[in-house]
Formats: structure tokens, C-alpha cells, sequence
């Protein structure tokens, strides 16, 4: 049931009609507060005696002096209202559904016969009509109130003999609202779902204090066990927790005890907890503790891959990812590449939220991924290695074996992370200068042979750069980037293949 | 070859992890796959690969980078023996490691694409020879692997170098 609260004089006496909350709930569980008509107070007596909490809200009520003031009680929002309103007893004091149903259903029967007629003795059965009440009393809208009049519907219960479908052709969803409001069908959430409470438990003692880690710990321990059980029997992990220690001063220290990933694991708020604990120069010795899950999310449980040979591990890699996380931040990362002309800026690394489920999607799509990582389109990502045909026979091999795959290896570019300024030995040509040998650590190496220059500048409100890049094979093997800044006209080792 | 490992491993259903402690893998030619760690420290590195081997969620890690010494690489190989994982310390001082591999490229194996003016433009592949050591085996080939081009997509013309843009 609803029960519905208004008076004429609830903005002289109150400055916000909020101010009245406190007062009624001490006779209910719930109230909301509404400006319309000139402010409606809502009390929800749903599963519990409507009329007791209904005397018991005017009782409080004249306690503060309030004494015109008009209660309607309904099952549905609509009645309630339309009876607190005045229009269904015009008396001050208590109203019931049972005066405006029985008018209803008078009307509806002289209207349309085919509506269910409720009885006398049930005269709230559903669904309902307010009867002869007239339409204005469901406040419509002035154009559809125009129109209403116009096709000559005056009253809730001639509106609520129409039919539903050419209710909304001709007067819209504005109009089949109001037609539903008319039957006494009212599907408005005057009260909101209440949340679930979270998760928590709380230990306190009086007869000594506690200043020990250990042994807060060894409480603490208890209560995460309380915890994470009712997260697991929830089916959700929490991200975030908050431990309050009551002090034998009579102060509360508050600490919120963060996860890198949402989890339910006992183990890891309890490391997580006994840090923070460690941590901690407590002002006075605990005499309570209360563990509250203050952030919660869904667990949402990864679907079992049989031939996924990564998925029995799965529990441990997310452990031991969620312990990375927490101790050294997002260092399990993933590139997010741009087509920036110089590759150290690129790429900007981001967290990998990916948990430890298992690899087979990756193997599934490598050609997606292969794209997404940026690479060249001069790449081919399934090009097999060639085996020098030489070298086999003359050497115990390796890679011969037909049962074993030989991986799709590469030379792939390997940068420094900041480039390494180098002495150059270089030689003129048509219109640039190629690199044959260069200093670095206090060794020369001589340059074979050198490709380039790449030009790349750019920059030009920003940080500018203009660089000659040559990629150069050097006397021991390796191929190196070695660029020359045209702007500091100097030589950097910038990377090398491997 | 140790990032086809790691695809290789990845490509078999199971997990590959790469801690790049130097910051020196770029993120243009990175494939995803494996996974990446890029910890702050040495010893982030190592407590991350102990950390990472001991779960047995990994059937390679691989760590470039950072050098274990003495203590460091006992407790590394205790943690890739509860693990039951594959470990790669790229080092130059591989104490206790069952196998040890070095690798070269043959200096005069590079094979270039010539420019008009039969200047090298760009290198399509080298040869590398790695040997590979165990108790009582000493073995070694020589592979020829494509090199990824640099890629700086400038050029109009992919696979010629720019010239534009530097006036002498």
C-alpha cells in the first residue's frame, strides 16, 4: 500500500518538505517528498499495516503542528494521491481507496460493461477506474486537456472505457499515460529499489586494548573471512575496502584499502590489510574494527575452454598479475600506437585490464592484431624464417626437426629509451653525409654498409625535431639506427635490430 | 627468435611473458600476445619474475634487461622449478642455466634491396648463427630471418628512403 500525505499549508510551515523525512520515518521505513499539487509527501507502507503508519504519520504530524493535513491510502501511487488530494473523501484527516472505487466502479460499469466490475466487498480490485473524478484531476497537459474536451471526454471514467490503441493514435503517449492513470494502472517508482547492503562485519572489545600489528591482523583476518565470504555468496569482488579502528580515545581512524583488480580473495585484502596495518603509527590502542567492501562489482566468471591449456591457470596468473599490480603499479602493459613520424613517440603504453584467462582468442586473430600493433605494410606477418640450406648438414641442427614448428622469427628494432649521443666518422655524398664508423662506450665501430637518409621534421610549434635516420651495418654483425639531429647538428645511436 | 618463442608459446594456448626492465621494446612492433611487463627497477624485475614464474601460469618468461647475479638467479631457479615454467635470462654470465644460447648475425649475410643508383634501401633479410650449449652438447645453425622494416611512413614511395624535408 501507499499512503500519500498533503496539505494545503506545507510551504508556510516548512521551509522544504525534505525537512519532514525525519519525522515520519520514525513510524516508517521509507518516505519521499514530491513538489507536485503543491508538495505530496509519499510513505511506503507496502508489506506492513497502511492504516496504522497512516495515524501514526498524522500523529507525528500534529506533534509539529500540522494538524490540516489529508492522508490517502492506495495500492496503487495514482489513488493514493488523487485521495490525499481531497477529491476522493473531502474530508480532512484519512482517506481510503474504498470511496473512490466504488464510485469507479459505478462508472465504468455504466460506461463499458466489458471492464472488469469490481465487487462491493473487494472494491479495490484492479484494474480500476477513478469514475465520474473529472480528467483535470490527472493534471494533463493543457493541449491534451484541450483535446479531450474537444472529443468530449470529461471524466476518468469515460477516458478509461476507450480503447488502448485508438487512445494512442489519436492522443499520443502523453494520452495513453493519462489513460493508464484513469484505469488506476500506475507503474511510476515512487520508491526506488533499495541497494543491497554491503558486505561488512565489525569486532569490538572492552576489556583491554590493541596496538600490536599482529594481532590487529589476526582480527582483521576474521573479519575479512565474514567479508569475502558474503562477496563470494553474492558472486562479486570488491575493489575497494574500508577499515575503521575505533580508538580507546573515542576517535575513529578510517583507512580505505585498495585492490589492483576487483577480487574476493581472503589472502590478498588480508596482505593488502596487514600493509597498511604495517604502516600505521596508531595515536592510541584499538578497541574496535569494522571491515566494510565499499566498492562492488559483478563477478563475471569467464566461461570454461576446455582445449584453452592456459585456463587451469588461469586463478593463479590473475593472482599473481593482481599482486604485480599492487605492488609496482601498471607495469603489465599494452602499446596504443598513433602514426607520430618518430617511433619513441608513437606509442603511449596503457594498463592491460586483460585478466590471466587463458590465449587461444589471441592465436584465433592474428591478423587483427598484427594490424593493431602497428607494424609496417611491408610486413608479413606469416612469412616463414629460411633455413640456410649450407649450414644444416655440416652442423648438428636445431630446427630440422619436422615435429616442431620453427617460430616465425624476425630482426625486429629494439629502441634506447632515450637516444645515446655518439662521435661519427662520416663521408660526403650527392646531398648528404653517410656515416662509415662511429664512437660509442670509448669503442669505434666500423660501419659496413649504411642505407638512408629517412628524413623525418616536423614540429614546428611544438618541440621540433629534424632528423636523418640511417640504418647501418656495423663490423660485428649487428644492424644499428643512428640518426643525425639537423637541428644540433650532432650523431645519436637510437636503437637496434635483434 | 626469444619474441617467436614467446608467439609460439601463445599461438599453443598457453602464456608468454616478456619484463622489459630497460624500456627498450617498441611499442609499433610489439605484438599482442605475450604479455608485457615494463617494471620501474632492477628489483621490481626480478621480484616481478619470481613472482611471475613461481604462479606456474607461464610457460616462458622471459627476461631482458636485467642481469641476475649469485643469490638473484637461485631464487630465480627455485621459483622456475615450483613453477614448472620455462625461464630466459637474457646475460651475459648464465650460471645455472640448463641450456645456454648465444646468437650472432653473420655480419656479410645482410641481403639489401638496391635503390636506383644501387645505393641500399632497405634490408630484407639476414642470417644469424646460434649455438646452443648443454651438459655433453654443443650444437649450432645458422637461420636466415626477414628484418621488420623501420617503417617511418613518410615516403611516398614504402621501401625508398625520404629525402624530403632537410634542404643543404
Amino acid at each position: 500500500m501507499f499512503v500519500c500525505l498533503w496539505s494545503p499549508v506545507w510551504r508556510t510551515v516548512a521551509d522544504s518538505l525534505a525537512e519532514l523525512s525525519p519525522a515520519l520515518l520514525t513510524v516508517a521505513p521509507r518516505v519521499v517528498t514530491e513538489e507536485r499539487r503543491g508538495g505530496l509527501v509519499w510513505v511506503d507502507a507496502r508489506g506492513l499495516d497502511a492504516e496504522h503508519i497512516a495515524h501514526s504519520a498524522l500523529e507525528v504530524l500534529r506533534g509539529i503542528g500540522l494538524s490540516n493535513v489529508r492522508v490517502g491510502i492506495g495500492r496503487v501511487p495514482i489513488v493514493a494521491e488523487i485521495i490525499a488530494w481531497g477529491l476522493g473523501t473531502g474530508d480532512w484527516g484519512l482517506g481510503r481507496e474504498r470511496s473512490v472505487g466504488v464510485e469507479a466502479s459505478a462508472a465504468v460499469d455504466a460506461s463499458r460493461p466489458s471492464l472488469q466490475s469490481p465487487s462491493p466487498q473487494s472494491p479495490v480490485s484492479s484494474p480500476q477506474s477513478l469514475g465520474s473524478l473529472p480528467v483535470s484531476v490527472l493534471e494533463p497537459d493543457p493541449a491534451l486537456a484541450t483535446l479531450l474536451d474537444g472529443i468530449g471526454v470529461e471524466t476518468c471514467g469515460e477516458l478509461a472505457a476507450l480503447e488502448g490503441e485508438s487512445v494512442e493514435i489519436r492522443l499520443g503517449a502523453e494520452g495513453v499515460r493519462l489513460w493508464k492513470l484513469a484505469r488506476g494502472e500506475d507503474d511510476r517508482l515512487i520508491f526506488t529499489p533499495m541497494p543491497r547492503e554491503l558486505p561488512h562485519a565489525s569486532l569490538e572489545w572492552s576489556d583491554y586494548t590493541l596496538t600490536d600489528t599482529e594481532r590487529l591482523v589476526f582480527s582483521v583476518n576474521a573479519l575479512l573471512g565474514t567479508v569475502c565470504e558474503k562477496l563470494m555468496e553474492r558472486g562479486s569482488l570488491s575493489r575497494e575496502m574500508t577499515l575503521d579502528l575505533a580508538l580507546a580515545n573515542g576517535a575513529t581512524l578510517t583507512n580505505a584499502v585498495r585492490s589492483g583488480r576487483a577480487t574476493a580473495s581472503r589472502k590478498t585484502w588480508l596482505r593488502l590489510v596487514r600493509t597498511l596495518l604495517e604502516r600505521m603509527v596508531l595515536p592510541a590502542g584499538v578497541v574496535g574494527l569494522t571491515l566494510r567492501a565499499a566498492t562492488v562489482v559483478t563477478d563475471v566468471g569467464q566461461q570454461g575452454d576446455l582445449f584453452d591449456r592456459g585456463f587451469a591457470t588461469a586463478a593463479a596468473t590473475e593472482a599473481a598479475l593482481a599482486s604485480l599490480a599492487e605492488e609496482q603499479g601498471e607495469v603489465v602493459v599494452v602499446p596504443e600506437n598513433t602514426a607520430h613520424p618518430l617511433v619513441e613517440r608513437r606509442t603511449k603504453w596503457i594498463g592491460n585490464r586483460e585478466s590471466g584467462i587463458g590465449n587461444r582468442e589471441s592465436k584465433r586473430r592474428p591478423g587483427r592484431k598484427a594490424k593493431a600493433s602497428g607494424t609496417g605494410a611491408n610486413e608479413k606477418p606469416n612469412e616463414r624464417p629460411i633455413l640456410a640450406p649450407d649450414s644444416l648438414p655440416s652442423s648438428p641442427n636445431l630446427v630440422s626437426d619436422s615435429r616442431f614448428p620453427i617460430p616465425d622469427s624476425r630482426l625486429t628494432l629494439y629502441l634506447l629509451p632515450t637516444p645515446r649521443a655518439i662521435e661519427a666518422r662520416t663521408e660526403e655524398r650527392r646531398d648528404h653525409v653517410l656515416p662509415t664508423g662511429y664512437r660509442d662506450g670509448g669503442a669505434w665501430y666500423g660501419i659496413l654498409s649504411a642505407a638512408g637518409p629517412d628524413r623525418v621534421s616536423g614540429e614546428r610549434w611544438g618541440e621540433a625535431y629534424a632528423r636523418e635516420y640511417f640504418r647501418c651495418i656495423v663490423d660485428d654483425g649487428g644492424m644499428v639506427w643512428l640518426y643525425h639531429d639537423a637541428r644540433a647538428d650532432g650523431w645519436y645511436l637510437h636503437g637496434w635490430w635483434d | 627468435m626469444l619474441r617467436a618463442a614467446c608467439r609460439s608459446t601463445v599461438a599453443n594456448g598457453e602464456r608468454a611473458v616478456w619484463i622489459d626492465t630497460a624500456g627498450t621494446i617498441v611499442g609499433a612492433f610489439w605484438e599482442n600476445g605475450p604479455y608485457l611487463v615494463q617494471p620501474k627497477s632492477r628489483q621490481d624485475a626480478l621480484k616481478g619474475a619470481e613472482e611471475l614464474l613461481r604462479c606456474g601460469g607461464f610457460a616462458l618468461v622471459v627476461l631482458d634487461g636485467t642481469e641476475p647475479e649469485g643469490t638473484e638467479m637461485v631464487r630465480l631457479t627455485r621459483a622456475v622449478r615450483e613453477g614448472g615454467g620455462a625461464f630466459v635470462a637474457i646475460t651475459p654470465n648464465p650460471s645455472l642455466a640448463k641450456l645456454r644460447m648465444e646468437s650472432k648475425i653473420i655480419p656479410h649475410s645482410y641481403r639489401w634491396t638496391r635503390g636506383p643508383f644501387d645505393d641500399p634501401v632497405e634490408v630484407q633479410e639476414a642470417t644469424i648463427r646460434v649455438r646452443a650449449r648443454a651438459a655433453g652438447w654443443n650444437a649450432h645453425a645458422d637461420i636466415t630471418v626477414p628484418v621488420t622494416p623501420h617503417d617511418v611512413r613518410l615516403s611516398l614511395e614504402p621501401g625508398l628512403a625520404d629525402r624530403r624535408g632537410l634542404p643543404r
